[in-house]
């Protein structure tokens, strides 16, 4: 009568070798053999799983633009909101399209009275969510006391975040320049950096760009020139502002507004892919990661796991 | 600290290149075979060209001796003059300017002359900061720092004497730095950048220039983007069988060649191919400045071999280069260019691509077209091969079992995992038993153990494009995949891909659910920070896998529509590592006891939950077999009954053991196969047994 025994130790088999950790695995086993790893004394362990790596950024990438106004096909004299169903006049008092002699047509605030004279225009039809950025095109210089600029997350209130440019001396406390304001109502504009005078000339562009919590980026011809924050307004549209501009000076022209998010390379891009991923020690200790991603490259702080088990 | 800029640089329109990285002295390096190289500090808020333009023009208008006021003067006799850029910073200096010789006391009172040095052209560079103005001593041919000017000088009045000059001596040689070489691979080692590797470019299509002549030698493009760096290289239409030697780059679609194009077969835009002038040559920068790159300091390197460079490593106190099919050690003891040797390692192994190198354990590992090796170095024993038990995969005879795709080896690489002694390299595999999809991106690894010398084939449900190990601020050694939207992912952190161990295991789906988006039911979904975004979704129902692009704790969308229909009151499993592992064919000794076959136990270490599959094949047949009577199993079993194939097996199991009968069916072999799908813990198997006789009952009379 044959002895009943555990008799396959897998010596005499042509299968896994779970009892012999060094034994090479034949290769029909490894074709069937997946996600599982031979560890110490023979035991198949699931392999581990892998942590998103949380990675420091401070740059936000601003999408191509999904809105652009040139202002060329208005009727010439006609309140923009009146021409143009893309466009709600939030303001005390309109923003009207005219000639220009290089743009061709721009807009400007066309008035000159006396006190406050704010023309806010929200982009109305905007559907892009609220990280956002909005650019406009300075054609002409300022004169004193005149201002242009645009808006972020802006409300009809009107609330919202403004970059914008003035003539000299304004407004009243001497800020002058290039400067971003929180909009908390019609005449409230708290200052939330004075940027100073990066030179402007007409032609130049100036770029607003909000994302996450009130991240705030500056920007002169694509250049980022100042970053901030303010988590006061989490939601708003792009727009433009004026103040007491009139005819021949402060006129705008080219108004764009896109997508703004939060860091290129924690969100889905498809047909960027990174081809190589670098660690470098800069000469202040930092430890970075240089990563070419599609055709940039790219640099984060590198940081930690973000879960642990 | 100081503030990061996120994109470093954008080449804006080049794709598909694939650039190569190096460190030295806390800069970065970039090449990728077309572009400039690229050098980074860390701090600025972009890459700049690396090296220094030599003055432009070369022949310059030196200017005229004078008499000057004052009595300081140049010391009579002829002198050479010139001058040259530098950038303070770093304290590299250009390639100087042409010299001219002027004589100092000609015409002039010997007390108050000078040397009036005119027409100076500043750089355009930014990075240029000084304009270094070298003179030579009356007679003599040693050139010296005359003076240093700043960089927007356009004239100088020199009234330096020779003994004043004298102690002015130059701390670089006299070259000095041009363009780093266009190379596609660069590494750092031993205090020098050293440079492989061409690329043969043939993007967009073009055709002679109209309109300049029945023997003209412009050439004119569509989707060229040709640069300046291709001068010197050779121009081939497909349809032609004439080299043309690159003169001179007008623009991103414009070139002139030297040879004249006379024909009609030009006129048409076809498709062309520029080519290095010498294929293969390594390029080595001067020691301590690695932006320069002296004419002297290049090798021809493969010389006579019909293949490729594939990349290069500094290994021990070598230079390692690599071919398709062949290694060269290229050894020196103080200089690469004074003493230094280039010898053939041994035997025919090489270099799959570039990024399929690792230096792990002291040795140096790598795959090629016949698999992964191992070498310690010296050429006269080469590397040794290492993976046998995957020869299969490498086989282009045998594609039976599944098969690396050599088609896409640029985007092979290779990556340790120090934690479990461990070698990854991430290949493109098809064919794969039971696996339909056709990949085109790594998504399988190929995992070599050095310590315990045992493989496995990882596979994972979204591509890994590239890899490499980092340390974190608290001096550990991260293992980091990227996939291909970009993320970055740890690995070896965890039980799931891409979710942390609080989300639950399986989420059910909700009305509202659509082809781009899922709702939840009364599960949620981690929405910490970026959430799951970039995390698999597994279908087991349709065996399909989701990707999330964002979501909510109560819903996700999807980066890209399923392909089969999701369903309300289905479950996904959130980042499941799905595994199996399958035996060979185990034989049954005797005849006698094929219809004796009895049960199969299963070990395992016991888990707080979790369920694993088993699936039976006999006869080494492709489908498993559901035929066996389902009776004295253990606790730890469930079966449906009849014409089930799975055997669930309760992983959670407090002894850790599972009793599968096997009796009822005749057989002669039995393979079984182990399949886990489901996240959330980490299953471990320890053994398993058969119950049978033995061989050596057998053999008794």
């Amino acid at each position: 009568m044959p002895r009943k025994v555990t008799l396959y130790s897998v010596e005499k088999f042509r299968g896994l070798n779970l009892n012999h950790p060094k034994s090479m695995l034949s290769p029909e086993d490894l074709a069937r053999l997946e996600n599982f790893i031979l560890r110490r004394g023979g035991a198949l362990r699931l392999r581990p799983g892998m942590a998103r790596m949380n990675m420091e950024t401070e740059t936000v990438l601003l999408e191509a633009a999904s809105f652009e106004d040139d202002f060329e096909s208005y009727s010439l004299s006609d309140d923009l909101d009146t021409v143009s169903a893309d466009w709600t006049d939030v303001g005390e008092h309109p923003i009207t399209v005219k000639s220009h002699p290089s743009s061709g047509q721009a807009v400007e605030g066309d008035f000159d009275a006396a006190g406050d004279n704010r023309g806010y225009y929200i982009h109305d039809s905007w559907a892009g969510g609220n990280d956002q950025w909005a650019e406009i095109e300075f054609t002409e210089n300022l004169n004193t006391s005149q201002a242009i600029g645009v808006m972020v997350r802006m409300s009809s209130t009107p609330t919202g975040y403004l970059l914008q440019i003035s003539g000299a001396a304004f407004p009243a406390n001497g800020t002058h320049g290039f400067s971003v304001y929180r909009v908390d109502a019609m005449n409230s504009l708290n200052a939330v950096a004075a940027i100073g005078d990066p030179g402007f000339s007409a032609g130049d562009r100036i770029r607003l760009a909000v994302y996450g919590s009130g991240q705030l980026r500056a920007y002169v011809n694509d250049v980022e020139v100042w970053r901030g924050s303010d988590s006061t307004y989490s939601t708003g549209k792009p727009g433009i502002y004026t103040f007491d501009t009139s005819s021949g000076s402060g006129r705008i022209d080219d108004f764009k507004a896109g997508v703004a998010r939060a860091d290129h390379l924690w969100q889905i891009q498809s047909g960027n892919e990174s081809t190589r991923m670098f660690p470098f020690e800069r000469s202040d200790g930092t430890q970075i990661l240089v990563i070419a991603h599609g055709d940039q490259l790219r640099a984060v702080r590198i940081g930690t796991p973000e879960w642990t088990e | 600290m100081p503030s990061l800029p996120a994109t470093i640089y954008d080449y804006s329109s080049v794709a598909g290149l694939r650039p190569d990285v190096a460190e030295l002295f806390n800069r970065v390096y970039v090449c990728d075979g077309w572009n400039p190289t690229l050098v980074w500090d860390g701090y600025q808020q972009q890459a700049r060209e690396a090296g220094l333009d030599r003055p432009d023009p070369y022949e310059w208008s030196a200017g005229a001796t004078s008499t000057l006021p004052g009595s300081a003067s140049v010391s009579p006799g002829q002198h050479f003059v010139r001058y040259r850029y530098a950038d303070s910073k770093t304290g590299y200096p250009s390639n100087p300017s042409k010299a001219y010789q002027f004589n100092a006391h000609e015409g002039v009172s010997e007390t108050t002359a000078g040397y009036i040095m005119s027409n100076i052209v500043p750089s355009p560079e930014a990075h240029v900061d000084q304009i270094i103005v070298e003179m030579t001593r009356a007679g003599g041919n040693q050139f010296l720092r005359a003076t240093v000017l700043a960089n927007e000088s356009a004239a100088v009045t020199l009234k330096i004497a020779d003994e004043d000059l004298a102690s002015r001596i130059l701390f670089y040689r006299d070259f000095g730095h041009g363009k780093p070489p266009r190379a596609r691979y660069m590494t750092a080692f031993r205090e020098r950048l050293w440079m492989l590797g061409d690329l043969a470019w043939s993007q967009g299509v073009a055709q002679k220039k109209a309109n300049v002549g029945a023997a003209g030698n412009s050439i004119v493009g569509s989707g060229t983007e040709w640069n300046s760096g291709i001068k010197g290289r050779f121009f081939i239409f497909e349809n032609d069988s004439v080299l043309r030697y690159i003169e001179s780059v007008v623009s991103a679609a414009e070139l002139v060649v030297t040879e004249t194009l006379s024909g009609g077969k030009y006129g048409a835009k076809v498709g062309y191919t520029i080519a290095p002038d010498a294929p293969d040559v390594l390029y080595v920068s001067q020691a301590l400045f690695p932006e320069s790159f002296p004419d002297e300091n290049r090798l021809k390197v493969l010389a006579g071999r019909v293949e490729q460079s594939t990349g290069l490593h500094g290994y021990r106190q070598d230079m390692v280069i690599f071919g398709e099919r062949s290694m060269e050690l290229f050894t020196y003891t103080l200089d690469p260019r004074d003493d230094g040797r280039r010898e053939r390692v041994e035997g025919d192994r090489g270099l799959t691509s570039r990024r399929c190198t690792i230096e792990a354990n002291g040795l140096l590992y790598g795959m090629d077209y016949k698999g992964a090796w191992v070498w310690a170095g010296g050429v006269s024993q080469g590397p040794v091969h290492l993976s046998e038990a995957l020869d299969p995969y490498f086989d282009p005879s045998d594609r039976s079992q599944g098969y690396v795709d050599f088609q896409y080896r640029e985007k092979f690489h290779a990556v340790h995992y120090p934690t479990q002694h461990s070698i990854l390299w991430f290949v493109v595999m098809n064919g794969l038993p039971g696996d339909a999809t056709t990949y085109t991106k790594p998504q399988h690894a190929l995992l070599y153990d050095y310590l315990r010398e045992t493989w496995t084939v990882l596979r994972f449900d979204v591509p890994i494009v590239t890899s490499t190990t980092s340390p974190d601020t608290k001096g550990r050694l991260y293992t980091l995949l990227a996939d291909e939207h970009g993320r970055v992912w740890s690995y070896g952190i965890g039980s799931r891909d891409g979710a942390p161990g609080s989300q639950s295991r399986y989420v059910t789906l909700a009305s509202g659910t659509s082809a781009s988006s899922v709702v939840l039911s009364s599960d949620t979904f981690y929405a910490s920070n970026s959430g799951l975004a970039g995390t698999p979704l597994y279908d087991p129902i349709n065996d399909q896998v989701l990707v999330v692009r964002s979501n909510s704790a109560g819903g996700a969308t999807l980066l890209e529509a399923p392909g089969t229909a999701l369903s309300v009151g289905q479950r996904l499993a959130v980042g499941p590592i799905r595994g199996k592992w399958r035996t060979g064919a185990l034989a049954f000794a005797r005849r006698k006891e094929r219809a004796q076959g009895r049960y199969l136990h299963l070990y395992y270490d016991p888990l707080d939950s979790g369920v694993a599959k088993v699936r039976l094949y006999r006869d080494q047949s492709g489908s498993a077999y559901q035929a066996f009577k389902y009776a004295y199993s253990n606790e730890a079993v469930h079966h449906s009954g009849s014409g089930a194939i799975d055997y669930r097996i309760d992983l959670d199991h407090y002894d850790g053991y599972a009793r599968i009968p096997l009796a009822g069916g005749q057989c002669s072999t039995l393979e079984f196969e182990v399949i886990f799908d489901e996240g959330g813990v980490i299953p471990v198997f320890t053994g398993f047994d058969l119950d049978a006789y033995s061989r050596e009952e057998d053999q008794e009379p």
